[in-house]
């Protein structure tokens, strides 16, 4: 078995930026978090576990928490924002 | 030979339509010295990376004291990052998603690690696109959540530019703060502790000439040959200051794609200093003086010729950077203001105990935005906090800044020590009354912020303040040390507080309140005979009451506040009595402690208008009303502290308080 790596912050940007845009991610990342972590080669630590955890109370599989904005040209666009 | 030359760094993060006045009246300072600067506004070049959305998500109020700004960059404080600090997730599992569960978003999440995986490259940026090496002295601004960012990019300028002069200022420095940001940071040569205006400038030529700067009060420097204290050098002649120099802002925001596009630029401007209610009477909560309260204000003649120049210069938007309004300016610089050709749209802070009188005078000067403080809708609470106001006054703000077409900027505090669940019960039937009028924008955990009385003095109100939960994961430093670095602090009490369920039905109440339908408004007509009030508000019988005979003189008197007891001279006792109890529990009237107020608007809107309506112009004030055939209601005995003369000569050519029978029309002009 490949050795898991502890996830970064610029892997966990990566993730959710992904999620967003994927509801089956977004499912098994909520529904879960470690065997979906540990899937895509990730520790599933109590930490990241938690974060998720916390984010599914949000709605985070189904997106339920989006912002909404009228900065439809910002130069950088948050991925499943508009 | 030293660069006779200052750089000035404005980190991020910070709202990208303002300038910083700090800055930019050291900027004008040092001109009159013949020094040059330039002020690097770095908060524009952040937002241009991390784009609008994140950028807003960060800065948004709503979560403020999860100080996500600040843990951003802490990481690259040291320029060897912590080991482990880019996989520890515990600051959103233990600060963030436990102080704003309802905030903690996948979309948050995402727009906070964006600015973090930029960061670093962003600081690098800095060190090769600005020419640090052209500057003897770099001054860096640091307040609200700007002191990591300071922090990250000073230590870089300092490695490679050791010969140059580190200084930080601005309300993170003040006091202790400044103190511990010296003895921690070791690339930190000079911390001003407080107001600069005389001392920087100072400092700055003489070190610039290759001269030892003498003595400066409040100015600590490293291995400084004197002894140094805290004593702030305050500016006492507030005419004496120069104008702000904005030009390097308005040249950098108009290259931002950011900030361009989104945020329109404003220029700030700045009348007084300190604040003449909290001289005598701190509230509680307040440290935004930090340690020079002592009110200053400029004169009337001299304030109206910088606002007449910033508004020709930059635009008649305009935004006042004073914590509290000079009060003898509703006689002498408003007036002023509103003979000005082009009408100016202004935002002010003020105190909520304004009397009627000074609403048109705020209209017709373009004051539309105000912030009067309003904090809480229960007299108890506001007495707790040493407000000075009652109930029936914030109430008053609200209808007849409805009325005037002014903008209220409102929030709720919640969690004073001694509040009661009773106290709340009261307060959602006012809300209940009052939800026609601006609605407040959030209901918060009042804080202790540093320079507060509860913090300077917790035991006696039977608290311990602690800091804020985030600032364990922005530095590791000692608990002791932590505390001295931070500026914002929470309440911990033992004691009792309101129920949790009553706190609950505060805040949807809150929520009920900024949601309602824009037509949901208690109108007033008045023919002269009868009056007919038409009540369309959420939570009251939709109603249409026909008011005849002594309840609709005494409706008309109550336009604003009128004691029972000067009611009762006019229309005797018993028939105000029974016409109060009849119209109190429709919701027509709010009364307090004999004291009794109409609230509804004398217009066919019956609601606050809105911002968009404000700024088109499109509000007309209320005619003013016949003479009161009674006397307004005494002041209460705490609100009548007025500001201390400074001597200043009140120009005898300005027109005096409008006449009551004027009609105040604010109908203005709309902008091209
Ligand atoms: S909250 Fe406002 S009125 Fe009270 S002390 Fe502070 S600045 Fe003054």
């Amino acid at each position: 078995m490949a050795t898991l790596k502890a996830m970064t912050h610029a892997d966990l940007t990566d993730l959710l930026g992904k999620a967003m845009l994927d509801a089956d991610l977004r499912a098994k990342l909520a529904s879960e978090p470690a065997t979906t972590l540990e899937s895509l080669g990730f520790e599933p630590n109590k930490s990241s576990v938690q974060f998720f955890q916390l984010l599914q109370k949000n709605g985070f599989d189904h997106a339920a928490s989006q912002v909404t904005t009228t900065k439809t040209h910002d130069p950088i666009k948050l991925a499943g924002d508009m | 030979m030293r660069a006779r030359r200052v750089g000035f760094a404005a980190p991020p993060f910070s709202a990208l339509s303002y300038p910083s006045i700090g800055l930019s009246l050291l900027k004008a300072a040092l001109h009159r010295r013949g020094i040059a600067s330039d002020i690097h506004y770095l908060y524009l070049r952040f937002a241009d990376r991390i784009g609008a959305v994140a950028h807003d998500l960060i800065v948004s109020s709503e979560t403020y004291h999860a100080l996500v700004g600040e843990w951003i960059f802490a990481p690259f404080i040291d320029e060897t990052p912590r080991p482990g600090w880019d996989t520890d997730l515990s600051y959103f599992t233990d600060v963030f998603a436990a102080e704003y569960p309802d905030h903690f978003t996948h979309q948050r999440v995402h727009a906070f690690m964006l600015a973090r995986t930029h960061a670093e490259a962003f600081l690098e940026a800095c060190m090769t696109e600005v020419d640090w090496s052209a500057y003897g002295i770099i001054g860096f601004t640091t307040s609200f959540q700007q002191n990591t960012a300071a922090l990250a990019l000073a230590r870089r300028i300092k490695r490679r530019h050791p010969e140059t002069l580190i200084v930080f200022g601005g309300a993170n420095c003040r006091g202790e703060m400044g103190v511990e940001l010296l003895r921690q940071f070791e690339f930190i040569d000079v911390v001003c502790t407080d107001e600069s205006d005389i001392t920087f400038p100072a400092f700055a030529e003489e070190w610039l000439d290759g001269a030892e700067p003498p003595y400066l009060p409040g100015l600590l420097r490293r291995g400084s040959p004197h002894a140094e204290t805290l004593a702030p050098s305050l500016v006492r002649d507030m005419d004496a200051l120069p104008y702000p120099d904005f030009s390097d802002f308005f040249t950098q925001h108009a290259v931002s794609d950011v900030a361009r596009r989104y945020y329109p630029p404003v220029a700030l401007f700045e009348t007084s200093r300190g604040c003449w209610w909290g001289e005598k009477h701190h509230c509680t909560f307040c440290g935004i003086n930090g340690l020079s309260m002592a009110f200053r204000s400029k004169s009337p003649e001299r304030a109206f010729a910088e606002i007449a120049t910033l508004a020709r210069d930059h635009g008649t938007d305009l935004v006042n950077v004073d914590a509290i309004l000079d009060h003898r300016y509703f006689t002498t610089l408003l007036p002023m203001l509103a003979e000005l050709p082009e009408a100016l749209t202004v935002y002010y802070e003020l105190k909520s105990n304004l009397r009627p009188e000074h609403f048109p005078l705020l209209a017709a000067a373009g004051i539309t935005k105000i912030q009067p403080g309003i904090e809480s809708l229960d007299s108890g609470i506001l007495a707790m906090m040493n407000k000075g106001v009652t109930r029936l006054q914030n109430a008053q703000t609200l209808k007849l800044a409805a009325e005037y077409g002014l903008y209220v900027e409102w929030n709720l505090l919640r969690g004073f020590p001694g509040e009661t669940t009773a106290q709340y019960r009261d307060m959602l039937s006012a809300m209940r009354q009052l939800i026609h009028l601006q609605a407040p924008s959030a209901f918060w955990p009042v804080r202790a912020d540093r320079f507060s009385p509860y913090f300077n003095n917790p035991a006696a109100y039977g608290i311990r303040v602690e800091p804020n939960a985030a600032y364990s994961h922005i530095y590791k430093f000692s608990p002791g040390a932590t505390r001295a670095l931070a500026y914002h602090f929470q309440i911990v009490s033992d004691a009792p507080g309101p129920s949790g369920t009553v706190l609950s039905e505060v805040a949807a109440a809150c929520a009920a309140w900024s949601e309602r339908p824009v037509d949901a408004g208690l109108t007033m007509a008045d023919d002269g005979e009868t009056i007919e009030i038409s009540d369309r508000r959420p939570g009251w019988p939709a109603a249409t009451h026909g008011i005849g005979g002594i309840e609709a003189k005494i409706l008309r008197d109550c336009w604003r506040i009128v004691s029972v007891r000067a009611l009762s001279a006019a229309y005797g006792l018993e028939v105000v009595q029974a016409a109060v109890t009849r119209l109190e529990p429709l919701g027509l009237l709010m009364v307090e402690a004999g004291n009794v107020l109409c609230l509804a608007l004398r217009n066919t809107r019956g609601t606050a208008p809105d911002w968009q309506a404000i700024r088109d112009r499109t509000i007309t004030a209320p005619v003013w009303p016949d003479p009161p055939a009674v006397a307004p209601a005494p002041k209460p005995a705490f609100a009548t502290a007025s500001p201390p003369s400074s001597g200043h000569a009140l120009p005898g050519s300005h027109p005096p308080l409008a006449p009551p029978h004027r009609e105040r029309a604010v109908s203005l002009p709309a902008e091209g």
